[in-house]
């Protein structure tokens, strides 16, 4: 079986730039890939997912030299895109059962009857999961990034744990 | 309610490879030029950038007062295009004009004597009051 190590998820990359651009571009070719990653794995869609990761990147950019943790700020920026994005898409599915619309599924698309139940979660509590068993972050970390307090994130990862295993138990 | 620090290790392990696979779906995702995100300057260059439009602005207004002033140092005042001066002397109400009574005729009360030395006088002092 293949080894569930940590990912590489953003920390604080080892900059020695000169100019902020140059800053910037480091960190853009380092950390890009892991949090388009880490976005697909929260909302489940690769598209979503790379322009949640663009958008946290042009913010940053906004605001770079401000930033004490690039890598942190991008971390939250691309959670939370990733969670906004899932509330948005949740509303047009609604709107298009509505509407009797059938959205075409690809054939060749990897599935895992395990991601019905990821994507049943709310979306905080998925975000959760991801950050604990995907990125491997501490509850402290968790809890910085989805901005909630400790006790929070324990209830939240609990619930959905407990909502998780009762489903692959059955 | 799970503890935890107690998760069985088949879910975790199931857990953890759905996951993996899940964000694998974009494993052939490769990055863009970062220049595309960097489309405007961070913000300690738009305050330099707003610091030097601000001087220049001033650098013009003190090149504009500078020129408006006369070799003498008088300052020129410059006259709104709606304003245009006229050697006409200004036309008081009709009643402080003829106080007695629109048409009435009064004397100024100066002689022709008193006017005379007085365009006198002008023409011998010159501007700064010397002769």
């Amino acid at each position: 079986m293949e080894p569930l190590t940590a990912h590489s998820i953003p920390g604080e990359p080892s900059v020695e730039a000169t100019t902020p651009e140059r800053a910037f571009d480091a960190v853009f070719a380092a950390e890009y890939v892991p949090l388009v990653r880490l976005a697909t794995a929260v909302c489940g869609d690769v598209g979503v997912a790379e322009e949640v990761t663009q958008e946290a990147f042009t913010s940053a950019w906004r605001r770079w030299d401000r930033l004490d943790r690039p890598g942190a700020y991008l971390r939250r920026a691309v959670t939370n895109g990733a969670i906004d994005a899932t509330r948005r898409r949740g509303r047009s599915d609604r709107r298009q059962r509505d509407l009797r619309v059938v959205t075409p599924v690809t054939a060749d698309a990897p599935t895992d009857p395990l991601w019905d139940l990821i994507d049943a979660l709310p979306d905080v509590r998925r975000a959760v999961v991801v950050l604990r068993f995907y990125a491997d972050l501490t509850i402290p970390e968790i809890a910085e990034i989805v901005e909630r307090p400790l006790n929070t994130v324990k209830t939240d990862l609990r619930r959905a744990l407990s909502t998780l295993s009762k489903e692959l138990s059955e | 309610m799970i503890d935890l620090d107690d998760i069985d290790p088949a879910i975790e392990s199931r857990l953890r490879s759905s996951l993996l696979a899940r964000a694998d779906l974009a494993s052939g995702v490769t990055g863009p030029d970062p220049a595309l995100f960097r489309t405007s300057a961070p913000r300690r260059v738009r305050r330099r950038n707003a610091l030097l439009v601000a001087a220049a602005i001033a650098l013009v207004i003190a090149g504009l007062a500078v020129l408006l002033r006369s070799p003498d140092g008088r300052r020129v005042d410059v006259v709104p295009a709606t304003t245009v001066p006229t050697t006409a002397e200004d036309v008081a109400f009709v009643l402080d004009r003829w106080p007695a009574g629109f048409g009435a005729v009064e004397s100024a009360g100066i002689d022709d004597e008193d006017l005379s030395n007085g365009v006198e006088d002008r023409r011998v002092l010159g501007r700064d009051g010397n002769a």
